[in-house]
């Protein structure tokens, strides 16, 4: 069975990052900006299982299916990879919101280029 | 009882006051003063005097025990119990210690019973101060301060009592030194106890710096004895092998500008220990602090005047006899040179005070200066040799002086009380309680000067011209004092004329049998000085119990409480009896009954092995003595007694004139000391320095032109060399701190700011990189990953 070449799967997943990227730095309001960290965190967990499924040996000998089957479990790594940037992601959503929500009520304002306290 | 059973515990007398004294500064400081503290002060002096008349009884016993012959076993080995303090040099060591002989039992006894009178009696006397006391400044009443006053009181006079009982039962000189300057800070916070007065705080100064003065030589006279003994003992000094050790000495030889003089050791130490006597005991030239020492509250100058301090000074030459009669060949009636030094001024301390008693107005003032006139007697006695009677005349005057001065304060209680009585709606008829001087509501009083003598305050109860008629008033404040008056004046029977005689003959034998000119000299003093002894005395009892009252004060003055009066009455059964002791066995009749075992308890005293022999009996001094004490007397009344309220308002003796101004102003003596010694006219103890004051300074200073010159020399001395050498150092040091400066300035502050500002322009680059906008930053992030990126691929 012909399968769909990596390098599709590749240039989805730079596209998002690109997207989200151009978000994070451009957007002016605040949760924009955590919507663009989304879609790269979501980038790349494209790329961990595409790599996964594509390059990593164990994933290979698993689809091929001549290798016992705990091996194959053992060898989910580019998964994994995927489960904890989620997690993380979501982790980071919710620390993100309350933040912007925090700013939000202390200035009336999603608007971050007035946000420069921090100014030397 | 055995000496040798009570002996050892002797050193608990003046324990019990020590540690009166230390309770009550327990309750000062844990803030629970209250009137208790009177009862924890009487408590260890009756403690003290339980211990201390069985302790007397027992010497008396071991002292008569022996018998005549052997000239008394106690003096010879007087009890001693002594604890090594500070081991040094050799063998030796000074000891902490006490020593029970004839003279320090009788003195301990004399103190205990004295101190106690008068400790009850202040303890009603300070009610005063507990229960009126008000702010010096705001004159607000303040009770927790008065309260704490009261306690700190008699925590002082516990303390002061302490003092003198440690020093009559020490066993050596050192320690006989440290409790006489622990009497010395005594009186100095007593006599300045009211310091919110300045006349108090600088009557504490100077009787503090006075006595200091005669400390001084003592304590140099010490350091001699020390050298010669090698001990500062008196069981090694006083003894017959220490007298004769004195005896070998060789004359020391000092060098002065190449002239060597030889200078004999005995009447140098002698009189070294003589100087402590004189600051203590008051004697010329140092018995200006005395009369000052009024200041203080009124059983202060009981305790000072009559039981304690001053007789420390004469109790110091009694102890160290031995020493002083040393240089005497063995020939009687011989006076040795420090001797004749003690008798010249003691009988010109007689006659000097007892002159200037006369022309006060003081009530206190009086006493005080009869109290210097006393101590000269005795000072006087010891000098020719009249030992034993020295002795009598010092007990026997320390309970009709300590009755005297108390019932002084119990007159300037009931005056101070018919003060306040007179001024109707004024609160609850108590004012600022003793000391505070005058009602701020009284007329302001103007100090005048009437023929140079200072007119009478009509608000001060201590001034014999604001009193009178007080003997309906007081009665038994009366009667005890003229029993007080009468024995102080030697009318017959009475405790004074048996001691005072007992001088008067000493002085009348070895002058007029014996032909020794300083002793006769010293008789003719001391006859004068009893006559005026004699008059004002009997001037004063007449100016204040005589006749009708000369001011309101006066006429609602009222009796003291029991507690004052009682010692008052215990006090005079002493000056009426106590000269029983000591009468010559030779007086037909009572003599031979009685025996005069005092003569015989104390005349064996010394160690050295001297023995005092009693004279034959003589009529002649006691008819002498008897017929001055009445001749003062007539003359007090011819000039007071006829007329008494004529003569408290204008004095006849005034018309003495100059004279009298003189006398009223002690010989202007103040004023000598203020411009010789101290420079300072306010500082001699009266806060009224007047005009009067400063002409007669004046005119003194005329007198004194070399002092004033030498004074000019040393002016200008300081002023150009040594201000100028403290100028010119001070001027360097200007100098050199401005170039200091400087250099601070400019280079160890360039340095320092040369860092911060190069920091501050380096950075300005960077500050720009710091926007603050975290989109900014990321996109840093971005393009240095780029670069990083890039720069690996390439």
């Amino acid at each position: 069975m012909a399968m769909i070449p990596l390098w599709w799967y590749l240039m989805v997943a730079a596209g998002l990052f690109t997207i989200g990227l151009y978000g994070a730095l451009v957007r002016k309001n605040a949760v924009s900006v955590l919507m663009g960290i989304e879609l790269m965190l979501n980038a790349v967990n494209v790329n961990a299982v595409a790599f996964w499924r594509y390059v990593s040996p164990t994933a290979k000998a698993a689809a091929g299916a001549d290798r016992p089957v705990g091996d194959f479990v053992v060898g989910m790594d580019g998964q994994v990879f995927a489960v904890v940037v989620i997690a993380l992601a979501a982790a980071e959503a919710a620390v993100g919101l309350a933040m912007v929500i925090a700013l939000y009520r202390s200035r009336r304002s999603f608007n971050l280029p007035q946000m420069d306290q921090l100014q030397g | 009882m055995d000496l040798h059973s009570i002996g050892p515990l002797a050193w608990l007398i003046p324990t019990f006051t020590a540690l009166a004294f230390v309770v009550i500064i327990g309750m000062i400081v844990t803030d629970r003063a209250s009137k208790n503290a009177a009862w924890v002060a009487v408590a260890g002096i009756g403690a003290s005097t339980l211990l201390a008349l069985p302790t007397f009884l027992a010497a008396l016993g071991s002292a008569s025990g022996h018998g005549e012959g052997e000239a008394g076993g106690l003096a010879i080995a007087p009890f001693v119990k002594q604890w090594a303090w500070l081991p040094m040099g050799r063998d030796g060591a000074l000891n902490l210690g006490i020593m029970v002989d004839p003279l320090s039992a009788a003195a301990v006894a004399m103190v205990t019973v004295v101190c106690t009178a008068i400790f009850v009696f202040a303890s009603a006397y300070m009610e005063g101060e507990f229960n009126n006391y008000r702010d010096a400044r705001t004159g607000l009443p303040d009770p927790r301060t008065g309260r704490n006053r009261y306690a700190r009181f008699f925590a002082y006079v516990s303390l002061f009592a302490t003092g003198m009982l440690g020093f009559v039962l020490s066993s050596n000189l050192l320690q006989a030194l440290l409790f006489w300057e622990v009497m010395g800070l005594c009186s100095f916070l007593l006599i300045g106890f009211w310091n919110f007065k300045p006349s108090a705080a600088a009557a504490a100064k100077k009787a503090f710096l006075t006595t200091r003065v005669g400390d001084c030589f003592f304590f140099l006279g010490i350091l001699g004895l020390y050298w010669v003994f090698g001990s500062v003992d008196y069981a090694d000094m006083l003894s017959k092998a220490g007298i004769e050790k004195l005896h070998a000495l060789a004359p020391f030889a000092v060098d002065i500008a190449g002239h060597v003089y030889a200078v004999p050791v005995i009447p140098l130490l002698a009189l070294l220990v003589f100087g402590g006597s004189v600051g203590k005991s008051a004697m010329f030239p140092l018995h200006v602090w005395l009369p000052d020492a009024m200041e203080g509250p009124t059983p202060v100058s009981a305790l000072i005047h009559a039981a304690t301090m001053v007789s420390a000074g004469v109790f110091l030459v009694a102890r160290m006899y031995p020493v002083f009669s040393a240089a005497t060949p063995d020939h009687p009636g011989y006076i040795s040179g420090p001797m004749f030094v003690v008798a010249a001024l003691g009988a010109f301390t007689a006659i000097l005070a007892a002159t200037i008693a006369v022309a006060q107005y003081d009530i206190k003032r009086v006493l005080a200066y009869s109290t210097v006139s006393q101590l000269g007697f005795m000072v006087a006695a010891l000098g020719i040799g009249a030992y034993v009677a020295a002795v009598f005349h010092l007990l026997t005057h320390a309970f009709f002086k300590a009755l005297l001065f108390l019932g002084s304060g119990s007159v300037i209680h009931g005056m101070e009380h018919g003060m306040h009585h007179g001024q109707d709606g004024h609160g609850d008829g108590h004012g600022s309680g003793h000391g505070s001087g005058h009602d701020e509501q009284a007329a302001p009083y103007q100090p005048r000067r009437i023929g140079g003598v200072l007119a009478a305050d009509p608000m001060d109860p201590q001034d014999m011209r604001n009193m009178g008629g007080l003997a309906g008033k007081m009665p038994w404040t009366f009667r005890t004092y003229v029993i007080g008056t009468a024995a102080l004046t030697g009318i017959p029977l009475l405790a004074g004329f048996w001691s005072k005689d007992e001088i008067l003959a000493e002085a009348f034998h070895k002058g007029v049998q014996s032909q020794i000119a300083i002793a006769l000299i010293v008789y003719v003093l001391l006859t004068a000085a009893a006559f005026f002894t004699s008059f004002y005395m009997w001037r004063q009892v007449f100016m204040v119990y005589a006749g009708k009252p000369s001011t309101e004060m006066a006429a609602h003055a009222h009796e003291s409480s029991p507690a004052m009066t009682g010692p008052l009455i215990f006090l005079s059964i002493f000056a009426a009896l106590l000269g029983f002791v000591g009468v010559p066995e030779g007086l037909p009749g009572i003599g031979p009954a009685l025996g005069n075992p005092f003569h015989h308890f104390v005349g064996a005293l010394t160690a050295s092995g001297s023995h005092f022999e009693a004279l034959a009996f003589d009529w002649t001094p006691m008819l002498i003595s008897t017929v001055v004490a009445f001749l003062g007397l007539g003359a007090a009344w011819w000039v007071y007694g006829r007329d008494p309220a004529a003569a408290r308002a204008r004095d006849p003796l005034a018309r003495l004139g100059r004279l009298w101004a003189l006398l009223n102003n002690k010989y202007n003596l103040d004023e000598v000391y203020g411009l010789v010694v101290t420079s300072n006219p306010r500082i001699h103890g009266e806060a009224d320095v007047t005009e009067h004051d400063k002409t007669v300074a004046e005119r003194l200073g005329k007198l004194i032109g070399l002092t004033d010159a030498f004074s000019r020399l040393n002016g200008q001395i300081d002023a150009r060399l040594v201000d100028g050498a403290v100028n010119l150092a001070a001027r360097l040091g200007e100098k050199f701190s401005r170039f200091n400066g400087l250099l601070d300035r400019y280079v160890v502050d360039g340095a320092v700011n040369l860092v911060a500002f190069a920091g501050l322009d380096l950075s300005r680059g960077l500050k720009l990189l710091q926007t603050g906008r975290v989109q900014q930053y990321a996109l840093i992030v971005l393009f240095a990953l780029l670069f990083l990126v890039g720069a690996l691929v390439m």
